[in-house]
């Protein structure tokens, strides 16, 4: 079964990508202008925007793509010089052109924001106002593009295309000839060519000026998408081309002269067309017994959707049919009504079967970091600008994978994190220079595993933090006693205190009252963790840890009254118990270890009934570097919950992260404990 | 809903609370459960009796009684959760509700329904959709967008506790606790 | 009557070529194009020739394209029909049926 995707919404999410890609290269470009490769990635991209945008209708997008396109056709044969004009240019459009993502397809109000951009290209040294068709050349730099493109692309899968060109009417006043652009896309491999003629005027009123008819191309070629539109790079205004791949692996004999006459009938409507040639070779394939999997990849229009590796898939849909064999033996073993060691056998396949379905299931969310890194780096670039300081990024380790949750989530964060550590860390040119450090900075982003854990580490070579000023600063805001002795990695983590900011000056940036704390709340949402370390005058490094998946929360399964809860284990300290009293408060003050540690009721503060037992048991938790004990009926055992989010009815009960469903149906809540703590400070503060 | 414009007929599924009758629209009835283990929610209104395990999923259960102002109901043997589909945003969401009882899916000509009366039904006006005779009774169509509306819960909770200065207030209980 | 075209037979000649088969066309006779000597060419000479045919065949005159198509525009001739197939000989036949069938 083949699922329909919608053509527009794949389109949307392509061109995102492109677009990202594109931001990248020319960031690159920003900070090595001779970069030859990433020229090339530019404009390869905006090729593919303008291309796919036309046809999926986007003509606004196709419309305004083409003459930045145009311009860094030019910077790549190094007609036009790469200037730092045409890179801000270049980051404008790609702005731009995600707006136009946004609104519809005809470019709706944005249409003069387009023009305006257009024509500070137009106006850009080296850029023609008029697009100038200086035909000889044009038609070198044809060849050879479409040489170099083929060049890269060689040895890909080998794939059948269909290919329909209808040449635009001025093709013979430019000079391009659809005959050899059509022999051009010939050369690319096995083909046959469908010549349609375009009209029936009789031959007086015939015009043999302009273009009548179009072609139909089935080409079998190894050399990729992307060599085929090279050829029409110069032609394709957007309408000229339309390209499907129609089939995988290289078709029989015969078959080509097939699908040329598929394509010949003229009763096939370009709709239908691409369609029909598909179908046409899938039923041969089907014939032929070939058993390679089909596409079997669906995206259901306007939810988010996600790439998948393919592998991963392959391997689900194995396990799939695994479990399709052990469900049948299943049910025989109940027609047969057999022993109990032979359902055990069953039972222990199907756990064993279902753990691997499980893990490779989780796996599907994963995406690789560096999908942001392209945002983090235009982050960077434009705060670096505004700021007037040089800053070297470098982001390593994008092929890290994590839950697609965390990374949508982590972006904020990051941001800020970067957003700061340019803005208080590395200090101006000058002030560099006078350090001894070398006057561009250096900010550093790495990801990776690290013992089951997701690892970010963001390091600078700035000023550094300085302990005593930071002590003092959080004496000063009474976030620390005048007597105490904090040590330093204590006085580093002051900073992610609410309220708390070094910044001598509030720039514009950051330092505006929100600060580290809003970075450290929103990584504990995800169930992270962060940590600073720094040295005066060297440099401040910054680690993240996170948990590999959103969607399993390891914890200790507690019991109040009827209900259970899971206590998670990153906040776990201990356990110990309690005689509870007869008046005892929601929170009251016990000893652990010889110190006082308040202790909250979660039966009284969640206002539970049912009979108190004669020892009430205590979860030590440490919440922000503070151990609070948390009372609960009994303690079950370790659990390994599976978070189902909660109805957005409950949004206010921020103190519950989820629930999960036990093995016998029953339904845990998995508690927020830092959260729950405040919950609980703030209860008892407007109770007593 | 061409139905509608022609003026036929809307299937709706009846139900009891306390001596009044109610009809729910068959379509965003999704299913019919008997009445199971409710997990509780701390710190929600009453009304919100917790969630319910519906094939895996955690699904939020009313108690329509409550929800109305009623007195509390006795658990029965007819004592159903009716599962509904309520739109939500882009997508929708499944809700329970418990009723006394499920009575009957019953066919009333969309000609027959007359709007809700402002008062004499014990139930807030905006949660009735319309009112029809059917043989010797009075029943109110629930508009289960309206009575399950999340703004509604929200609004009704006041129990956004975060927003005062309880963490970090330097009069806290936590303040005297020492640092391990 | 016979119509030898050579040289550059691209889009600048098509208007002079037209001519050449408007006339043919108009003395009502049977006329041979033979692409022979022609150096180059692009699409539109070829769909000229697609619908000169096309005209000729409407007022029940034949035009013979002839075989002696030179191997450069050989592909070309063929997707656009203009040769029937490579073997010569191909486009007599089409024409011939097409005549039939006036």
């Amino acid at each position: 079964m083949m699922l329909e995707n919608d053509p527009a919404q794949t389109f949307l999410e392509e061109a995102r990508e492109l677009l990202a890609k594109l931001e990248e290269a020319l960031l690159e470009l920003e900070s090595d202008p001779g970069h030859a490769p990433s020229v090339a990635r530019v404009f390869r991209n905006l090729h593919t925007i303008k291309g796919s945008g036309a046809m999926f209708g986007f003509t606004e997008i196709a419309r305004f793509t083409h003459d930045l396109e145009t311009a860094f056709d030019k910077a790549r044969s190094g007609e036009l010089p790469l200037s730092p004009e045409l890179l801000r240019l270049g980051l404008a459009a790609k702005d731009h052109i995600e707006a136009l993502l946004d609104v519809s397809p005809d470019g709706g109000g944005l249409v003069p924001a387009s023009d305006a951009i257009l024509a500070r290209l137009a106006g850009a040294p080296g850029m023609p106002g008029q697009p100038a068709p200086d035909l000889p050349a044009r038609a070198r730099a044809r060849a050879g593009a479409a040489g170099k493109e083929r060049e890269g692309q060689e040895g890909g899968p080998v794939a059948t295309y269909w290919v329909r060109y209808r040449p635009a009417a001025d093709s013979f006043t430019t000079g391009c000839d659809p005959l050899s652009l059509v022999e051009e896309l010939t050369g690319l491999g096995e083909h046959a060519v469908v010549y349609h003629q375009g009209t029936d005027e009789p031959l007086e009123d015939y015009d043999p000026e302009t273009p009548h008819g179009f072609f139909d191309v089935i080409l079998v070629t190894d050399q990729g998408e992307e060599a085929i539109r090279a050829v029409f790079l110069f032609v394709d205004d957007g309408d000229a081309l339309r390209l499907e791949r129609i089939g995988e692996g290289r078709p029989r004999g015969g078959d080509l002269e097939h699908l040329a006459g598929i394509a010949r009938d003229p009763a096939h409507d370009v709709i239908a067309l691409p369609g029909l040639l598909r179908g046409f070779l899938l039923d041969k394939l089907a014939m032929r017994g070939a058993g390679k999997p089909r596409e079997a990849v669906s995206h259901t229009p306007g939810t988010s959707s996600i790439r998948v590796d393919s592998g991963r898939l392959d391997r689900l849909v194995t396990m799939v049919g695994e479990m399709v064999i052990i469900q049948s033996r299943l049910s025989q073993a109940v027609n047969q009504a057999l022993d109990r060691s032979s359902l055990a056998q069953i039972a222990e396949d199907l756990e064993r079967l279902t753990d691997e379905m499980r893990d490779n299931a989780l796996g599907l969310r994963m995406l690789p970091i560096g999908t942001v890194y392209g945002n983090l780096r235009r982050l960077v670039h434009d705060v670096s600008v505004s700021l007037g300081k040089d800053v070297d990024f470098v982001a390593e380790g994008g092929d890290t994978e994590m839950d697609k949750t965390v990374i949508d989530r982590l972006k904020d964060p990051l941001v800020h994190i970067l957003r700061n550590s340019l803005d208080h860390g590395i200090e101006s040119g000058e002030d560099r220079e006078r350090a001894g450090k070398p006057r561009r900075g250096a900010v550093r982003l790495w990801a990776g595993h690290v013992g089951g854990e997701v690892v970010l580490r963001v390091c600078d070579d700035g000023r550094g933090l300085d302990p005593e000023k930071i002590k003092r600063s959080a004496q000063a805001k009474g976030l620390l006693a005048p007597d105490a002795d904090p040590d330093r990695r204590e006085i580093f983590n002051l900073i992610f205190e609410p309220g708390f900011s070094t910044a001598e000056a509030v720039s514009d940036l950051s330092g505006r009252g929100v600060g580290m704390d809003v970075v450290k709340r929103a990584l504990e949402a995800l169930r992270g963790s962060v940590d600073i370390d720094s040295e005066p005058g060297k440099g401040t490094s910054l680690t993240i840890r996170l948990p590999l998946t959103l969607a399993i929360i390891d914890g200790f399964c507690v019991v109040i009254g009827q209900g259970s809860y899971i206590v998670p284990l990153t906040a776990l300290r201990g356990f110990q118990e309690r005689v509870p009293g007869e008046n005892r408060k929601t929170v009251d003050i016990i000893e652990r270890m010889g110190k006082m540690m308040p202790c909250v009721s979660l039966r009284s503060l969640f206002g539970i009934c049912e009979k108190r037992p004669d020892f009430e048991r205590v979860v030590v938790a440490e919440v922000d570097g503070v151990e609070v004990g948390l009372a609960v009926d009994r303690v079950v055992g370790r659990q390994q919950a599976v978070i189902k989010s909660l109805d957005e009815m409950y949004k206010n009960v921020n103190f519950v992260t989820g629930t999960t469903i036990n093995g016998d149906g029953s339904i845990s809540l998995i508690l927020d404990v830092p959260r729950l703590v405040d919950f609980a400070a703030t209860h008892a503060a407007t109770a007593g | 809903m061409t139905d509608e414009q022609r003026g036929g007929t809307q299937r709706f599924l009846t139900l009891n609370l306390d001596k009044e009758h109610f009809a729910l629209d068959i379509y965003s009835v999704r299913e019919i459960l008997d009445m199971t283990e409710i997990t509780r929610i701390p710190q929600t209104p009453e009304y919100m009796r917790g969630v319910v395990n519906v094939r895996g999923s955690a699904v939020p259960v009313v108690d329509l009684r409550l929800k109305f102002g009623m007195p509390a109901g006795q658990r029965t043997l007819n004592t159903r959760i009716v599962i509904l589909e309520i739109a939500r945003g882009d997508g929708s969401a499944a809700i329970g509700a418990i009723a006394d009882a499920v009575k009957e899916v019953l066919e009333i000509e969309t000609d027959r329904i007359d709007p809700p009366p402002r008062m004499g039904t014990g139930v807030k006006a905006d949660f009735i959709r319309g009112i029809a005779r059917h043989g010797e009774r009075f029943l109110l169509i629930l508009d289960a967008e309206k009575v399950f509306t999340t703004d509604e819960v929200l609004a009704l909770e006041g129990l956004d506790v975060r927003g005062g200065e309880g963490l970090g207030d330097a009069g806290g209980p936590f303040d005297a606790a020492p640092t391990a | 009557m016979r119509i030898d075209l050579d040289g550059d037979c691209t889009v600048a000649a098509a208007r002079a070529i037209k001519d050449l088969l408007q006339n043919a066309l108009d003395q009502g006779e049977r006329t041979q194009v033979s692409l022979s000597g022609v150096t180059r060419a692009d699409l539109s000479l070829f769909e000229l020739l697609r619908a000169a045919r096309q005209g000729f065949l409407n007022r029940g005159v034949e035009l013979v394209i002839l075989s002696d198509i030179p191997g450069h525009l050989a592909p070309a001739a063929e997707w656009t029909g203009i040769s029937a197939s490579r073997p010569a000989g191909g486009r007599g036949q089409t024409l011939g049926n097409a005549k039939d069938a006036s």
